[in-house]
């Protein structure tokens, strides 16, 4: 600072001279307003700036605890255990579902088996109602025999009566059969088509749910990476912002140290005016008297030009500090709005669906899919159980019917004996029934080949039936215990993870009510602090006013040069409680310090 | 447990900075704005720790501190001096008065609540 000094004397230097001593004065007292005035507005402005740091500072420890929070909840074992156990799972799930796709696909080739067997029933039952037809004709021609040999009686009557109706059994029996196998051949079609619908559909859903899953668990796993680097970022962000609000909070202190040097200029202003004001003049006063006016106006010169000087310096010592606070709280803004979108990309505020949260939403709504998928397979199992059951029973149902036939086949063979007995006995004469009892037995021979046939047939769908249904129950029972266990541990897994993704959405929201304006108003508050601009003019305007009086001084005293009172000295001390040293957070850096205690720092000292 | 500190100070500004470091710590906080108002509050409060200014009108903190020195209840309370004075002399007077620790200004949050730390645990 350098105060300009007036080389060039007023010409009405010397008029009244008597009034200089109350105009340097009195321009003291002007000196002491100003530095009252914006003295007062700047603690306001202090005091008002550390009410919103507490807020700042409130708000920044709860995102900080916050975010702590979501981090150690995100990174922590148990979210990643869950992840792991899902992915496990997801894998057991994909194994299930191939071996059951494995058992409907071997159920769907055995009923294929099934309908081909029963398909060849047909061919059999065709040739029992062929043999139904010989039969009745058999019946007939027993008959018209019987009635031309007088001697067979009404026993050749009723032989022909039996054949004709074990005919029509046989014919009913057979066409029943044949009924039953028709229905049964459409009921196995019909099954395998739905089978082969929902299995193909099962199939292709599960597989995609299977394959969203696996890609939701993957994406998840790589989201927890990274989730666990950014919420880490954000706490230690989180720290680093609310530590730096506290270092602005301690940069408040400069007000005070400020404070003191104005306060110590102010004291030497009031002093030095008093003295002035007090003085009766220099034209009343004895020359060479000790105190004289002379003296007091070399007097006020020093103080005008030294204490200008100490002015400039706290001026800057106070706009740095000032300006250092505003240019930190900006970079504090800054560093909040950094660390909301980092929050916002963690949590999903921003709607990405990189985000942890919405990626694990995503994948819990896609394993609560895959879960359905099971429970559908099971259904599927159930339906071809049923199924399997159904032809069980139709083909033993229709075994019996068989019985039937064989028994019918055993009757004939006896008709066939009896009509040969009774050729025999009738001799001659019996010749043309011993042709019909050679037919008849040949038909028996048929009957019992057909009706073997078809009973073997039957027996080995059934025992074939009988098998897949036990596959089929061993496959539904082991199924659906597997299921059960793999619901039971989704469902802990998914409410684990729910209940995390519930907390963090939580923690999530009370972040978001303490930062969504924490930048604004930070911002704002920097904004707000136009303090600096009062305390710039009005030094300014003081150090003016100290050059005036030095000016006054020159006309008053001519005598009293720049070297006469120690103007020429660059540097002057500053007043105050001490040595003022300005350091630490917003202090100008080119301040040193004495080494005090080194275990907290220069400046501090415990004894 | 939380810990109750004194802060007397003249300057508003400094009361408020040092209760809002300090409460961010945990600490509880009462204020006082000269020796003798700071007098007045341990009247009726214990306090675990004093952090006092040097030049306050009505009692100054050297003052202060031989007065609290002659309370039973505060032989061992910590008492630190917050100034911007480095003066020797003066450091000497208040160490002579029973004052446990020198804080001169300007200094930082950590630093403060270091020494705090040390005194408080």
């Amino acid at each position: 600072m350098t105060v300009s000094f007036p080389e060039d004397l007023p010409t009405a230097v010397s008029e009244r001279p008597q009034d200089s001593l109350l105009e340097v004065g009195n321009t003291l007292i002007t000196c002491i307003e100003f530095l009252d005035t914006f003295m007062a507005v700047t603690e306001d402005e202090f005091l008002n700036t550390g009410t919103k740091l507490r807020d700042f500072h409130s708000r920044s420890l709860r995102i900080a605890e916050g975010s702590a929070f979501i981090s150690e909840t995100i990174s922590g074992d148990r979210i990643w255990q869950a992840i792991e156990a899902l992915n496990a799972l997801m894998q057991k799930m994909a194994l299930y579902l191939r071996r059951s796709e494995n058992v409907t696909m071997e159920s769907m080739v055995r009923l294929g088996g099934i309908v081909s067997t029963v398909d060849d029933v047909h061919l059999h039952l065709e040739e029992l109602e062929q043999i139904a037809r010989t039969l009745r004709v058999l019946g007939l021609s027993t008959a018209l025999q019987s009635a031309a040999l007088r001697r067979t009686g009404s026993e050749g009557a009723v032989l022909g009566s039996d054949i004709k109706t074990l005919s029509f059994v046989v014919q009913e029996k057979s066409q029943n059969i044949g009924s039953n196998v028709a229905a049964l051949i459409t009921f196995i079609q019909t099954t395998l088509a739905r089978l082969k619908l929902l299995e193909e559909s099962q199939q292709k859903k599960a597989a995609v749910v299977l394959k969203a899953t696996m890609a939701g668990i993957n994406a998840l796993i790589a989201k927890h990476r990274l989730a666990t680097t950014t919420s880490r970022d954000i706490s230690a962000a989180a720290e680093n912002i609310s530590q730096s609000i506290g270092n602005v909070v301690a940069s408040q202190q400069f007000h005070d140290i400020t404070r003191q040097q104005f306060e110590a200029i102010r004291n030497a202003f009031a002093t030095m005016s008093a003295a002035l004001l007090a003085h009766p003049g220099l034209r009343n006063e004895l020359p060479g008297a000790p105190g004289s006016g002379k003296d007091r106006m070399r007097e006020a010169a020093r103080l005008c030009f030294s204490e200008a000087a100490a002015l400039s310096e706290t001026r800057r010592t106070f706009i740095t500090a000032v300006e250092t606070i505003i240019g930190n709280l900006k970079t504090i803004a800054a560093a909040v709005r950094d660390m909301n979108r980092k929050t916002d990309l963690l949590t999903g505020r921003d709607s990405s669906s990189g985000s942890f949260l919405a990626g694990l939403g995503g994948t819990l709504s896609s394993v609560m899919s895959t879960l359905a998928t099971l429970s559908e397979d099971i259904t599927t199992k159930k339906e071809l159980a049923e199924a399997v059951t159904y032809i069980w029973r139709t083909t033993t149902e229709m075994a019996g019917f068989i019985r039937e036939i064989e028994d019918i086949g055993d009757e004939v063979d006896l008709i066939a004996f009896n009509a040969a007995v009774k050729a025999s006995m009738l001799g001659e004469e019996g010749k043309p029934l011993v042709v019909i009892a050679e037919w008849i037995q040949r038909v028996s021979f048929e009957t019992q080949k057909h009706t073997n046939a078809v009973s073997e047939m039957l027996n080995s769908v059934t025992r074939y039936t009988a098998e897949l249904s036990g596959k089929i129950d061993e496959s539904f029972t082991s199924g659906g215990t597997e299921v059960k266990e793999m619901s039971g541990t989704l469902q802990s897994q998914v409410g684990l993870l729910s209940k995390a993704n519930r907390d963090i959405q939580k923690a999530n929201t009370e972040i978001e009510s303490f930062s969504s304006t924490l930048a604004e108003d930070i911002e704002s508050a920097a904004d707000k602090i136009t303090v600096y601009t009062l305390v710039d003019s009005s030094v300014t305007r003081i150090i003016s006013l100290l050059e005036a009086n030095l000016a006054r001084i020159r006309m008053a005293v001519p005598e009293i040069t720049q070297e006469a009172y120690g103007g020429g000295d660059a540097v002057t001390p500053l007043q105050g409680e001490g040595d003022l040293r300005a350091e630490g957070p917003g202090a100008p850096a080119t301040e040193s310090a004495q080494e005090t205690d080194k275990e907290f720092g220069e400046n501090i000292e415990l004894f | 447990m939380q810990k109750t500190v004194l802060v007397v100070d003249d300057a508003a500004v400094v009361r408020q900075m040092v209760a809002l470091t300090l409460q961010g710590a945990g600490c509880k906080i009462i204020t006082a704005v000269n020796g003798t108002d700071a007098l007045s509050k341990l009247e009726s409060t214990t306090v675990d720790m004093v952090i006092t200014d040097l030049n306050m009108p009505e009692m100054d903190g050297i003052t202060l501190v031989r007065e609290i020195r002659k309370k039973e209840a505060c032989k061992f309370t910590p008492i630190v001096m917050l100034t911007t004075v480095s003066q020797e002399e003066k450091k000497k007077d208040g160490a002579e008065a029973g004052a446990s620790g020198w804080i001169y200004k300007p200094f930082n949050s950590r630093q403060l609540l270091e020494v705090v730390h040390k005194f408080l645990g």
